[in-house]
């Protein structure tokens, strides 16, 4: 691969790639990181030739990359600042409320966890999450199927209740 | 059955608020830092390394890299292994994270310089 092929092909994966190492390594960190990813890729870009998932190649070479930085920087970026990011404003009642379903993805057992937030918050295609975790794009498909089904089983069972409480208070009023 | 619509209505929108924002210049600065990497490798593959007659002999035969020299002589088996040692840090010198450049290696008995070409 030659530098004009880089420049075409590999560079427009900075922007595919930055959510996902801001989702890692934080906002503060994400730039810098996106681009040693890339120099990363730069250097390797004779070898890239081979590679028949790029994308997913990608994916893989900037999540070892940052799991080494935060083990080298001693840091944890805890996954609720994607909620709390100065660059997001939505409101307080939202804001709760995506609280809620992100505890909940927390919650959740792997691979489903990892499928989830690579799937639904850092936008992969299934070729890549395949790439990164080596799971079949069928199993893919079927683990995030039953997370999403336990998300909405969850948030279902937690609003039901606030929904049973309303509609006790609506007949407590109506009884007076 | 509207539950479900509620829940999958939110967790779309999840989707696009919380969609990180990508930020201006971020492959432009990307390309001027590759330009700058690209200029400081050039730096290192113009260096010099000064390794034995020997060794060079090795290099030159065995691995086809271009050895100024005229002086050839026995090769030794310690002089592969010290041929071996030396190609690996170069090749490490090579890798973006090997802050020695490669002029910092290898043997000096000063009587042979050779250039690597990359």
């Amino acid at each position: 691969m030659n530098n004009k092929q880089f420049e075409n092909n590999i560079l427009p994966l900075a922007t595919k790639i930055y959510p996902f190492v801001v989702r890692i390594v934080g906002a503060n960190n994400a730039t810098d990181c996106v681009q040693e990813i890339m120099i990363r890729l730069w250097e390797n870009r004779k070898k890239l030739d081979k590679v028949t998932n790029i994308g997913g190649y990608a994916y893989r070479v900037a999540n070892n990359y940052c799991i080494n930085f935060i083990k080298k920087q001693k840091i944890t970026v805890p996954i609720e600042q994607i909620i709390d990011r100065p660059d997001i404003n939505i409101s307080d009642d939202k804001k709760q409320k995506y609280n809620f379903i992100i505890q909940e993805i927390k919650s959740l057992k792997e691979p489903t966890k990892s499928i989830i937030i690579y799937r639904d918050l850092d936008g992969l295609e299934y070729s890549e999450i395949e790439e990164l975790t080596g799971f079949t794009q069928a199993n893919i498909r079927m683990i995030l199927s039953r997370g999403r089904k336990t998300l909405r089983t969850e948030y279902n069972k937690n609003h039901n209740n606030t929904s049973e409480e309303l509609k006790y208070t609506e007949e407590l009023v109506f009884s007076f | 059955m509207q539950q479900n619509n509620q829940f999958d209505e939110m967790y779309n929108q999840l989707k696009s608020d919380l969609q990180v924002g990508i930020p201006n210049n971020l492959e432009k600065n990307i390309m001027a830092k590759i330009e700058k990497e690209k200029k400081s490798k050039k730096l290192k593959f113009n260096r010099f390394i000064k390794i034995s007659s020997s060794i060079a002999a090795v290099l030159a035969i065995v691995f086809s890299i271009n050895v100024n020299t005229s002086k050839v002589q026995e090769i030794t088996d310690q002089d592969v292994a010290l041929v071996e040692q030396a190609l690996s840090k170069i090749s490490k010198s090579f890798d973006v994270e090997e802050s020695k450049p490669p002029y910092t290696l290898i043997y000096k008995t000063n009587d042979i310089v050779i250039t690597i070409n990359n």
